[in-house]
């Protein structure tokens, strides 16, 4: 259901009748509102959602979880690593990772993002992420 | 170069000029200090000042060089800021000693004008590279103070001569006199510098703020959007969804304020592209065309006016197409003075007898009549061809 709002450490836990397992996404955003947004978004989109808020945080899941298939993240963020510094590490240590990046701030000029990452500015819709969400996902 | 017009030769005992010659040489000194003085309160181009002071300091004395040395205290010297009668590459390279013992750096250590009527056979000084270089055979320096108390001062301005005669005490006056001028020039460009320091600063702060309010707006936003995913009712999920429209469109144009390259203002073209850009994902079934004029608007307008485009398109959306997609249209003109918007769509038509100053219960409606007369203009509904609804908001524009 789109509203459980059980944030969970762990992705393929929730028991989900469907066929096979929902894609588990990772979201990475520190301002709370910003983040139940998206993720309640997604979830209602049928992905298995991983919350992290900072670039740590998600660095952990990423080592705890292997079925990690995208990370959409927000670049404007405290702590040892902004956003930016978080997808160049994920590609490096994580491949296959899809990766979506997303500010209100920043200007992203070719070059900022690692290969094959998508960039959406802030405020976005939900049409938008999932739309990028999915093209991502399908492709790998 | 002028030769010296200054008829003197007498001998320093009974220096004394001829009271003939005295009084038209003081009466052109004192004009060109008017002059001077007039020049430095016209322009605030502060290298054009110090030019102005040294070439018109030479007229004065009737000498053929001066110069203004500015004081560089990491290097304790003094260097040549701008000048007359010296070969190019002396300003802003050639630097003399700031000690007691030059001419000039005496002048700075001390603060006393300093006259040297026989630099060849000065024993009080050695005389510096430059002068020698250019058979200078007599000086005065006078210090150039900053206005203010306690400050080191600026440096020293000197006015050279390779003819015999002799400088007095009444020269160094008038010298003096640029001196004067020239600290209070000084001071002012520090003063508009720091202002300038100011307003930056202030703009810096302005564009924090509407960053700030924006990323809080945003967060709304998003609270919003979750009040309205937890709702059971229908109805209050849709209030809850366009509060959120209406909160988003706000944030869009403080997210532009923060941009922008003016202080407070914002490119139409560029806020209303985003905004038609936000209202197409939320309706993609639809096609949204959007076109505006790159005009400038203040904050004040954008708002209201972001708000109105926010309502009728979303009420184009809603309401004009029953069975299926359709266009809907975006458009801003600047005319005369005065912004033109109109959307509209091809769709249903709105009802027969349609009045939107009919006192009605929808919100929309409520909204979009406080916003017209907020931008103090006037909305009109009419009949668009083939067929659908226009509706076209035309209010002034502020003077630049």
């Amino acid at each position: 259901m789109a509203g459980t709002r059980k944030q969970t450490r762990f992705c393929g836990l929730s028991k989900m009748p469907s066929i096979g397992s929902p894609i588990c996404v990772l979201v990475v955003e520190d301002e709370m509102f910003t983040r139940m947004d998206v993720v309640e978004m997604l979830r209602g989109a049928g992905f298995d959602i991983l919350e992290a808020n900072n670039a740590d945080e998600a660095i952990q899941m990423l080592e705890q979880n292997s079925n990690i298939r995208l990370m959409f993240t927000d670049i404007d963020m405290p702590g040892s690593m902004n956003g930016l510094k978080l997808a160049a590490a994920v590609r490096d240590r994580w491949p296959p990772v899809g990766i979506i990046v997303t500010s209100g701030h920043f200007k992203i000029k070719a070059g900022d993002l690692p290969a094959g990452a998508r960039f959406i500015t802030k405020p976005y819709w939900p049409a938008q992420i999932i739309g990028a969400v999915h093209q991502l996902t399908d492709a790998a | 170069m002028t030769s010296e017009p200054r008829p003197v030769a007498q001998p320093a005992s009974d220096a004394l000029l001829d009271r003939q010659d005295e009084l038209p040489y003081r009466r052109r000194q004192q004009a060109l200090l008017r002059d001077f003085g007039t020049a430095a309160l016209q322009t605030r181009d502060f290298r054009q000042i110090l030019q102005q002071a040294a070439e018109l300091c030479a007229r004065g004395l009737g000498c053929s060089y001066a110069k203004v040395l500015e004081y560089l205290p990491a290097e304790q010297r003094l260097i040549v800021r701008a000048g007359t009668g010296w070969p190019a590459g002396t300003v802003d390279h050639v630097t003399l000693g700031a000690d007691i013992e030059s001419p000039a750096g005496f002048a700075f250590q001390t603060g006393r004008s300093v006259i040297s009527n026989h630099l060849q056979e000065e024993t009080r000084f050695r005389t510096p590279k430059l002068l020698a270089e250019h058979g200078i055979k007599r000086a005065i320096n006078v210090l150039i103070r900053r206005g203010g108390e306690g400050e080191t001062p600026f440096g020293v301005l000197e006015a050279d001569s390779h003819d015999p005669g002799q400088f007095d005490e009444a020269d160094a006056d008038f010298l003096a006199g640029f001196a004067g001028l020239l600290g209070i020039a000084i001071e002012r460009q520090n003063a508009d510098a720091k202002l300038q320091e100011a307003l930056d600063h202030e703009a810096l702060l302005t564009r924090e703020m509407s960053h700030r309010v924006k990323n809080s707006l945003t967060s709304v936003v998003g609270l919003l959007r979750v009040q309205a995913r937890g709702s059971e009712s229908v109805e209050v999920k849709n209030a809850l969804e366009n509060a959120a429209m209406r909160v988003a469109s706000i944030a869009e144009v403080h997210d532009h304020l923060w941009r922008g390259s003016k202080v407070g203002f914002v490119d139409l073209s560029d806020f209303v592209g985003h905004l038609c850009q936000n209202l197409q994902s939320s309706a993609p079934e639809h096609t949204l065309r959007c076109h505006s004029d790159p005009v400038i608007i203040s904050a004040d307008k954008a708002i209201p006016l972001g708000l109105l485009v926010n309502e009728l398109v979303t009420n184009a959306v809603k309401y004009a197409y029953v069975d299926g997609p359709g266009i809907i249209t975006v458009d801003a003109r600047e005319i005369d003075g005065h912004l033109l918007v109109e959307i509209s769509d091809e769709g249903a038509g709105l009802p027969d007898g349609f009045d939107i100053n009919q006192p009605r219960k929808s919100l929309g409606f409520r909204i979009i009549n406080g916003l017209v007369r907020q931008l103090m203009g006037e909305l009109t509904i009419s009949k668009n061809t083939p067929r659908g609804t226009l509706f076209a908001i035309r209010f002034s524009l502020d003077p630049p």
